[in-house]
């Protein structure tokens, strides 16, 4: 076997329970089913004939498998391969670690690859579902939040000497990459509305929190271990989701008012500026 | 028949007897030859017994003809059974001649004849007759099929581009130089290597008897006429990459026939995508058409590489695709039959196997995504119009899977050494073609990495995964009436 033969059967070998297991696999699994209990699902209170109580209980979770099928399979799974290649801890070691700008540009491809402009809904039959976030997720808004949020994750590479800033070690030293986690988690903020409703909007969510999250990873406590620690920070930035838009005066199916966004929007691209500019400053 | 297609009279008992016969026929192949193969051994047949040369040695038995002869008999088989019961496509004469009876009951024989004679020949002339005999057969079906309209424009189109371009072929066979003979023995023998103009008019007549683009007007005559279903048609133009692997045997090829023969293969797969993004998958009859043609053309693309090239085994995974695409296709009789056939092909190629195997895997994967997709998306109903943009992005893909070092050296390492503060000595600048490129800063500490071919086969699998799960899932739990889930729960 040739020697780049075997190098690459060993990188497709390592990435294989990366992306079964974890962080992808039963890991995102995890995730998404607990970002699918997101308030607001359901359909209208008192609707039908049907009590209220029950309709909306899980409704997330019950339409997931509907989701599924509308889904576009090429965007899904190459989130989903982001997700599985993060640089998180306690995740199998690649023989050659994918850089920050490759993982980058997985989920932007992911992007790309969805079939249907998120300005048009994908299951119109699940509107009343999950209410009228047609309205919420304007492509042009969308798309310039995703922006924000590839900027913000590549913005700490510009103060290094490489592309393999994913790691911790790296990332979590620095402003910039506290500036870029708080620019991630303001998109975060934006998209969770999206996330708990779209199945690969979903997925990337949780994708853009790894590489976001940098810094934290660096932090695990002694006691945990690495997946545990991945699993308590996703589950607190679902929680912190759910109280800002709570605190926000989101409606009665979870989406925030067009002020909240804005400011969240600006919010995203102005952390991820000052990261930027803090990365280029070497601080 | 109303009922049937002259020359499908199923309430005949001899097209019950049809199949039986051919499934005997392959039983007896592998109950004759297959211990003396799985021996090793192989050995020449004659026309006749006592035959003098070079009629003694017309045919041999070796493990590729006896796996192709059991195949195409019962492909031959399946086909007519499946003929047999064919009803759709025309309209039956009221009192059909006896000849034309005869005749038509009789295709059934020349297209078994025809395969098996291909399978075993191991001159180029018999195997070129071979071909003709089997295609011969075609046309009392097609014939049938096309009663009652008006077939002057289909038989034409099929005569000029199934049989014409076989005649400078069998000049070039007899008369070109440097080209040992029709009776010329496979490699070990007497071989000669193949020029690229012979290797160019093969691949010529491949495409056209293959039903590639551009020349898969015939094919989809062919299943427009026959109800959407290839019969024997479909089995004809799947013959077309055997006779390829048989000819690769008859003569091994030069560096530049390998080439020569690569380039229209691939210019066909690509036309076809293209032809196929265009037009969406919404005329359902001609799926199986496309389908055929892109197995001839990723076939050929595979044996054009398999030959010792440094781009061995790339055409494997072309073959691996086209396979793929035959679970999807609705005529799935013949699925066995391909995809036994893509097995061994793929095993073939996996022993030539080299850098290409892998770098390729790249555009076979987001191909067959394409494909996917799009048959998706066309299931809707509505015809949409493709993401045009995409496809210039696929043929910068195949070109990267077919020389990714082209890439790597004219792409990434410029961007990589104009980035800004570099990311490293310029003479550190490495590819590792395994996983993609590699920046080593001079303390040999890894800098950056683009595993992308890795990545790129990874997401193949999970769309696969996902893809299976999809189907799970809306078979257990969505049926038809909760298609669109009720909101009130």
């Amino acid at each position: 076997m040739t020697t780049e033969l075997a190098s690459f059967s060993d990188w497709v070998l390592a990435a294989l329970p990366r992306l079964f297991i974890y962080p992808g696999g039963a890991g995102l699994v995890a995730a998404l089913l607990v970002l699918r209990l997101w308030p607001g699902l359901g359909p209208e209170p008192g609707s039908g004939s049907v009590p209220v109580g029950r309709a909306r209980h899980m409704a997330g979770l019950r339409y997931l498998p509907y989701e599924l099928s509308t889904a576009s399979l090429p965007a899904l799974a190459v989130a989903w391969v982001g997700v599985a290649l993060l640089p998180l801890p306690g995740a199998v070691p690649l023989p050659l670690p994918a850089d920050r700008l490759a993982l980058a540009g997985v989920f932007v491809a992911s992007l790309l690859l969805e079939d249907r402009p998120l300005s048009l809904d994908p299951a119109p039959a699940l509107d009343s579902v999950y209410g009228s976030w047609r309205t919420y997720a304007h492509i042009h808004m969308y798309a310039l939040v995703c922006t924000g949020m590839t900027l913000a994750v590549l913005a700490p590479l510009a103060g290094g000497q490489g592309l393999m800033m994913a790691g911790p070690e790296e990332v979590g030293a620095s402003w910039a990459g506290w500036l870029a986690a708080g620019a991630v988690l303001c998109g975060l903020l934006w998209l969770s509305p999206l996330a708990a409703r779209h199945l690969p909007d979903g997925v990337r969510w949780l994708g853009w929190l790894g590489l976001g999250a940098a810094p934290v990873w660096a932090w695990v406590p002694a006691p945990l271990p690495g997946p545990a620690w991945v699993g308590v920070v996703c589950v607190a930035t679902i929680g912190l989701a759910v109280v800002a838009l709570r605190l926000s005066g989101a409606n009665a199916r979870g989406l925030p008012g067009p002020y909240m966004r804005t400011v969240w929007a600006v919010a995203l691209w102005v952390l991820a500026a000052l990261s930027l500019l803090a990365a280029l400053v070497g601080i | 028949m109303p009922s049937g297609l002259p020359g499908s009279p199923d309430r005949s008992p001899v097209w019950r007897l049809w199949p039986a016969g051919m499934m005997a026929l392959a039983a007896v192949q592998v109950a004759l030859f297959a211990p003396a193969v799985a021996q090793g051994r192989s050995f020449d047949l004659g026309v006749w017994p006592g035959a003098p040369a070079p009629f003694d040695s017309l045919y041999r038995v070796d493990g590729l003809s006896v796996v192709l002869g059991v195949l195409w008999t019962l492909a031959a088989a399946v086909t007519v059974a499946t003929w047999a019961g064919l009803e759709a496509g025309g309209v039956s004469p009221a009192t059909p001649s006896r000849a034309c009876r005869i005749c038509q009951a009789g295709w059934p024989l020349l297209l078994c004849g025809g395969l098996v004679s291909m399978a075993y020949a191991r001159h180029l002339l018999p195997l070129y007759l071979g071909w003709e005999v089997a295609g011969l057969a075609m046309w009392p079906a097609l014939l049938g099929a096309w009663q009652g309209r008006k077939p002057a424009v289909a038989v034409a189109t099929v005569a000029v581009l199934v049989h014409a371009p076989g005649v400078p072929l069998l000049v070039l066979l007899f008369a070109a130089p440097g080209v040992a003979g029709p009776f010329a023995p496979p490699a070990g023998g007497l071989a000669q290597a193949w020029s690229p103009v012979v290797a160019a008019v093969l691949g010529l007549v491949v495409l056209m008897r293959g039903g590639s683009w551009p020349f898969d007007g015939w094919l989809r005559l062919c299943a427009g006429g026959s109800g959407g279903r290839l019969t024997p048609c479909g089995v004809y133009a799947l013959a077309a990459p055997c006779l390829l692997a048989k000819a690769l045997i008859a003569a091994p090829w030069s560096a530049a026939g390998i080439w020569v023969l690569a380039l229209p293969g691939t210019i066909s797969l690509l036309g076809l995508a293209l032809h196929v993004g265009e037009q969406g998958w919404a005329a359902s009859s001609l799926w199986p058409a496309a389908v055929v043609a892109a197995l001839v053309a990723g076939a050929m693309m595979g044996f054009g590489l398999a030959g010792g090239s440094p781009l061995a085994g790339a055409g494997a995974m072309w073959l691996v695709v086209a396979g793929t695409l035959w679970v999807l296709m609705p005529f799935r009789v013949l699925l066995s039959a391909g995809m036994l056939a893509g097995i061994w092909l793929v095993s073939l190629g996996a022993f030539e196997m080299r850098y290409g195997l892998i770098t390729s895997a790249l555009l076979p994967s987001l191909t067959l995504l394409a494909l996917c997709t799009d048959r998706d998306r066309s299931g809707s109903g509505a015809a949409r119009s493709p993401h045009r943009w995409l496809w210039p992005v696929a043929v910068g893909l195949l070109l990267a899977g077919i020389y990714p070092q082209m890439v790597v050296e004219g792409v990434v390492r410029p961007a990589v050494q104009a980035m800004a503060g570099g990311v490293g000595a310029l003479s550190a600048v490495s590819t590792d073609p395994g996983v993609g490129l590699l920046v080593r800063s001079p303390r040999q500490v890894v800098l950056a990495a683009l595993p992308a071919t890795g990545i790129a086969v990874t997401a193949f699998i999970a769309f696969a995964c996902l893809y299976w799960l999809k189907r799970l899932v809306v078979r257990l739990t969505l049926r038809p009436h909760r298609l669109h889930p009720d909101p009130e729960g």
